[in-house]
């Protein structure tokens, strides 16, 4: 009898289509989410594939001299990236919006502060960037200028446009 | 459609005990959410908004985190002081703009007294540099004025032009007893409310602080270095006082003098410096760090606030794992009502059955009574944890320090509960796939 009343409610067909149709979304759609989210958040690559200038090219800049290696000056006003660490100059609710980017974390006190061809500003342009201690890559038009002062700078500006967590390949 | 609705919303009223509670369970897990959501956004606003434009932040060799709560927060006390020579030694560089010296370590009425230059209010920004305004009168200029935060001139309901004492040291509670009725301050400027510790202050010139401790002890005492719990302690840590290498004049036991009946600062407890280009903030740092003559602590308030985060982002989460937990346990509490609800609801399903509603309708009217409930448990939370909010908000800023914004129901708030939403609908479904299976087995089984 029991049998028989479970395998009517079998036949009906709008019951379980729906019943059915709504399980077989819900997993469908939730490991996509799942997927997509983290695909999202992880990315196999950055999002975009400027040149990357790094702290090898910054340090062909001979402050004393004042000299822009011609590499360099090329890409000023160009779209670049750039691998290194964050330095907060202003910090508003763990977001920043100027910082200076450095080769090296600056937790370790037992070194000088890195030299100014080994230094770049970073303010970014549009927004903020979320504060991040390890590795970072920003992307951004590079200035580079011959402004002398105190200590012969010249300095390596970048107009932030977006910055992520380092990826080594 | 609406039918179904109407009939959903009148079952409902029907058990309306069961609803009730139902109801007030998940209000109180989307209260606590919210709340505990808000309390963060809060806090990030106090503490990420409080100081700009500033390059660097100098003091007397600590850490760099107690540097920054208490040169910025007002929380926790320094235990030495800066020298003049010091702060002078900085502004001398070439590449320093601006310095500004503080001195922090006495109080009014529960209020932290902060000595400075009147330069302090062009200079100090905050959030994204916006200047300290007025709504009241301006700066300080003379020694015997006083300018105070919006938050202390509301709630000691104090105006342009009045006169107040301030005495030496205090605590959260009360202050000292040596109060200085011979020295009275006149209220000069309020500032405008700006969210952050500035509206909990007193300022007064350096100067002026020295006053508040002219005769104290032997010569004048330090202004910083007191006992926070033992206020009309007299033995003023000469000994911590007298390492401070302050100047060669032989009454520079604390951080004041006197000379010819005029005040002499000798140190003060930090200053905030400002470098003409930012990229030099570096190596300033590490320069006042290495100095040889007075051993200084410089530190860049964003580094040290985004060190800040850090440790505060692990509460943060302890916090929204419970919340969330919460949330869960309030879905799991409805999904197990409406099951139990559906063995009870049996014969109604039959009825139902039987003068014609179809199986989508029965799925609308039982996923649609758990939409209600949710959204009803929704909306009594929201109303809940704002109206609480409302209430609360001003007592808790004052005790806290931490502004709840009443912003209104923000994007994440809307999200979460569209999101609680579907699964409230999804729990109601799953819940009537049984019921709709027992009322279909039970209700036309033949019975022996």
């Amino acid at each position: 009898m029991k049998d028989r009343a479970q395998k009517d409610l079998l036949d009906d067909p709008a019951a379980l289509s729906l019943s059915k149709k709504l399980m077989i979304a819900a997993l469908l759609v939730l490991p996509i989410l799942a997927v997509a989210i983290y695909g999202f958040t992880r990315g196999g690559s950055y999002s975009s594939s400027n040149k990357v200038v790094d702290w090898e090219m910054y340090r062909q800049y001979d402050p004393s001299s004042g000299g822009i290696p011609a590499g360099l000056q090329a890409l000023d006003g160009q779209k670049i990236r750039s691998p290194g660490f964050m330095v907060p100059l202003e910090d508003n609710r763990a977001q920043v919006t100027e910082f200076l980017l450095v080769p090296n974390p600056q937790a370790c006190i037992h070194a000088p502060p890195p030299p100014s061809n080994q230094m770049v500003y970073v303010r970014m342009v549009a927004g903020s960037a979320k504060t991040l201690f390890g590795p970072v890559m920003v992307e951004g038009t590079l200035r580079v200028s011959s402004q002398t002062h105190q200590y012969g700078t010249a300095s390596f500006q970048i107009y932030g446009e977006n910055v992520e967590s380092y990826r080594p390949d | 459609m609406i039918g179904v609705m109407n009939l959903a919303i009148r079952s409902l009223w029907h058990r309306r005990l069961a609803t009730a509670m139902t109801v007030v369970a998940i209000s109180l897990s989307v209260a606590l959410f919210v709340g505990v959501n808000k309390t963060r956004e809060a806090t990030r606003d106090a503490f990420g908004g409080a100081i700009s434009r500033v390059d660097l932040i100098v003091g007397p060799r600590t850490g760099t985190l107690s540097l920054l709560l208490y040169s910025v927060f007002h929380v926790g006390s320094p235990t030495h002081n800066v020298s003049m020579k010091s702060v002078q030694y900085a502004a001398s560089k070439p590449q320093v703009a601006w310095v500004v010296p503080f001195s922090l370590g006495d109080g009014f009425r529960g209020y932290p007294v902060l000595g400075t230059t009147p330069e302090f209010f062009e200079r100090y920004k905050f959030r994204d540099a916006e200047t300290i305004r007025f709504s009241d009168g301006k700066a300080f200029a003379g020694d015997a004025d006083v300018v105070i935060g919006s938050d202390v001139a509301q709630s000691l309901g104090l105006k342009l032009t009045d006169k107040i004492v301030l005495s030496h040291g205090h605590t959260e509670d009360g202050d000292g007893f040596e109060k200085h009725d011979d020295h009275p301050f006149t209220v000069m400027g309020i500032t405008a409310t700006t969210g952050t510790p500035i509206d909990r202050t007193v300022f007064v010139s350096l100067v002026g602080l020295g006053e508040i401790h002219r005769g104290i002890g032997e010569s004048i005492g330090s202004n910083t270095a007191h006992e926070p719990e033992d206020d009309h302690n007299h033995n003023h840590n000469h000994d911590m006082a007298q390492a401070v290498k302050a100047d060669n004049d032989e009454h520079a036991q604390g951080s004041f003098a006197e000379k010819d009946g005029q005040i002499v600062v000798n140190s003060v407890s930090g200053f905030f410096l400002g470098a003409k280009n930012r990229m030099e903030s570096l190596n300033l740092q590490s320069d006042l760090n290495t100095w040889k003559d007075e051993a200084l602590l410089a530190i860049m308030p964003g580094v040290a606030m985004a060190e800040l985060w850090k440790n505060l982002s692990i509460f943060e989460t302890a916090m929204s794992v419970v919340s969330f937990s919460v949330v869960i346990t309030g879905v799991l509490g409805l999904f197990v009502s409406l099951l139990i609800l559906s063995g009870q609801r049996q014969r109604e399903m039959m009825v139902l059955r039987a003068v014609g509603a179809g199986p989508k309708t029965i799925f609308m009217l039982l996923a649609g009574e758990a939409v209600c409930l949710v959204f009803a448990g929704i909306a009594l939370g929201l109303g809940v944890m704002y109206g609480a909010m409302w209430v609360l908000g001003p007592w808790i800023e004052k005790k806290f320090a931490v502004t709840l914004a009443l912003s209104g129901v923000g994007t994440y708030d809307l999200i979460f509960s569209a999101g609680l939403l579907v699964v409230g609908a999804l729990v109601g479904v799953l819940a009537s796939v049984k019921a709709y299976r027992a009322a279909m087995y039970d209700g036309l089984a033949t019975k022996f």
